[in-house]
């Protein structure tokens, strides 16, 4: 009888189950309709092991007590609420995939990546405002912050500025970010739908024309200065994701572009996501806090869409050539699923229609503009 | 009640905001910057060249500039043919005539030089 009080079973709680069951599903999501298989398979085995009583497996001991500390605890503090290195290092690799042509053969479409980021705003301004209902504020303006970011859209951003802004959140918002980008197929269609006329969804954008080398690897490295001049709390994110992408272009160093996009990408992708699912612990995840995030996550991703669809339309009255507001949406990030879903739509209303190199731009834009609202959130907030 | 620094949640509000808009739209303007320094310096004419060493191409002949290379030709005042650096490469490659002679100009080559007939020729049929 003394042996069954020493297994999990003796110490499993309904909140365990519960996460058992999420994460079990997250990994037949993965494995069965193949959904954004890289994100949730591992977080879903992540949120699995994080909901085993008795491992201790995400378990850190700060006195540095010898074999005290779980592997996952471990990883943890030392890769992201301690170092936060993992998300620069998975922006390496996105900048070595990265290509910046349609942005660079279109570069007004970059405005709608930043009119896109209306989303962390209104989540960091809804976070703050749950405190009319409750006392004291259900979240610090830290915590709102981090919870904002989620709206970028972008995974290693949302878990950069969280590690930093609210490492108790992380884990929370880091899967809420990624299970809405995953969800980026429900939440957007039906905005864009409503907030476009037929008209204008089936405006056909010509094609874009050929950027030079030059002016590819001339890109990467001037942003990478002015953003980071600008912004200087970025540079973690933007200056691994300007290297990465000058890999790529500059053709000289195969080995390194390939090693940034394939092992390095990968890696950093395997250790971050199993660590922040199991840190999804029930004691963490069932609360008034996260039902919140929940809400706040959607409707952030919501704002997101609609501040890029009706940016694309504000622009369609000044501009000669029309865009079609379609691509506005793909300025949340997302990449590319919120570039596929633009061209998709595009394609319902006018079949011709092919949008997605065009939606490209806004999408990568979005990219550096939540990791710039990020670098102003830390400098301001942090 | 309110409890957080609203003043601070404003000025984060701002600032965000306006970083990325004033960020994407300086990156704009790079991009056009960079745009417009090479629309300038594919406009500038290839170097002016000053020996006069360089192997005159006879008009006796049938047509002492091949079409293909013609097409991409600059003809100088003075008779000289220069060629992008990689038309005289392909030209070499194919054997063409005069080739041979080609000597590197930066990112251009002198292909040869015509007498003032054959310059009318080729001035005709690039124009």
């Amino acid at each position: 009888m003394e042996f069954l009080s020493e297994t999990g079973f003796a110490s499993l709680t309904w909140g365990n189950v519960v996460l058992l069951l999420i994460g079990a599903g997250f990994a037949a999501v993965a494995i069965i309709k193949r959904t954004e298989p890289y994100v949730l398979l591992p977080i879903g085995l992540g949120v699995i092991l994080g909901n085993l009583p008795g491992t201790g497996l995400a378990d850190f001991n700060p006195s540095g007590e010898v074999q005290a500390s779980g592997i996952f605890g471990v990883i943890f503090h030392y890769t992201l609420s301690f170092w936060n290195i993992l998300p620069p290092l998975i922006f390496l690799g996105l900048g070595a995939l990265t290509d910046f042509g349609p942005i660079i053969a279109n570069p007004k479409t970059m405005l709608l990546g930043a009119a896109a980021q209306l989303g962390i705003f209104v989540a960091f301004w809804s976070a703050l405002s749950v405190g009319f209902f409750t006392s004291p504020d259900l979240f610090s303006l830290k915590e709102a912050g981090a919870i904002g970011i989620i709206g970028g859209a972008d995974g290693p951003t949302t878990i950069f500025a969280s590690a930093k802004l609210a490492p108790d959140l992380l884990g929370v918002t880091a899967v809420v970010a990624y299970s809405y980008m995953a969800s980026v197929v429900f939440i957007q269609p039906p905005l864009m739908r409503l907030l476009t006329t037929e008209k204008e969804r089936q405006i056909r954008m010509r094609a874009l024309r050929e950027v030079s080398r030059m002016e590819k690897l001339l890109f990467p490295a001037g942003a990478m200065i002015i953003i980071i001049l600008f912004v200087p709390e970025s540079a973690p994110l933007i200056a691994m994701f300007m290297i990465g992408n000058l890999f790529g272009e500059s053709g000289v160093v195969p080995r390194l572009s390939n090693a940034a996009s394939n092992e390095i990408l990968n890696i950093a992708t395997i250790f971050l996501m199993i660590t922040i699912g199991a840190q999804l612990s029930a004691e963490r995840v069932f609360g008034l806090r996260t039902l919140a995030i929940l809400l706040l996550g959607v409707a952030a991703f919501a704002c997101g869409t609609i501040g890029g669809l009706l940016f694309a339309k504000l622009m369609n009255l000044f501009v000669k050539e029309k865009v079609n507001p379609l691509i506005g949406s793909a300025g949340v990030s997302a990449v590319p699923m919120a570039a596929r879903i633009s061209h998709t739509v595009g394609q319902e209303a006018n079949p011709g229609n092919y949008l997605l190199p065009h939606a490209m731009g806004p999408n990568v834009a979005g990219v550096i503009g939540s990791a710039v609202v990020a670098g102003v959130f830390i400098s301001i907030l942090g | 009640m309110i409890e957080f620094d609203v003043q601070q949640a404003l000025a984060t509000t701002y600032s965000g905001l306006g970083a990325a808009f004033v960020v994407l739209a300086f990156l704009i303007l790079f991009i056009l910057a960079v745009r417009l320094a090479m629309h300038l310096r594919d406009r500038t004419p290839p170097p002016a060249v000053t020996p006069s060493s360089y192997p005159t191409l006879s008009a006796a002949g049938p047509d002492p500039v091949p079409a293909s290379v013609a097409a991409v030709t600059e003809l100088q005042d003075d008779g000289l043919i220069l060629l992008p650096e990689e038309t005289t490469n392909e030209t070499e490659a194919n054997g063409s005539n005069g080739a041979d002679d080609a000597e590197p100009l930066g990112d251009w080559k002198i292909y040869g030089r015509l007498d003032a007939f054959s310059s009318r020729r080729v001035e005709r049929r690039s124009g």
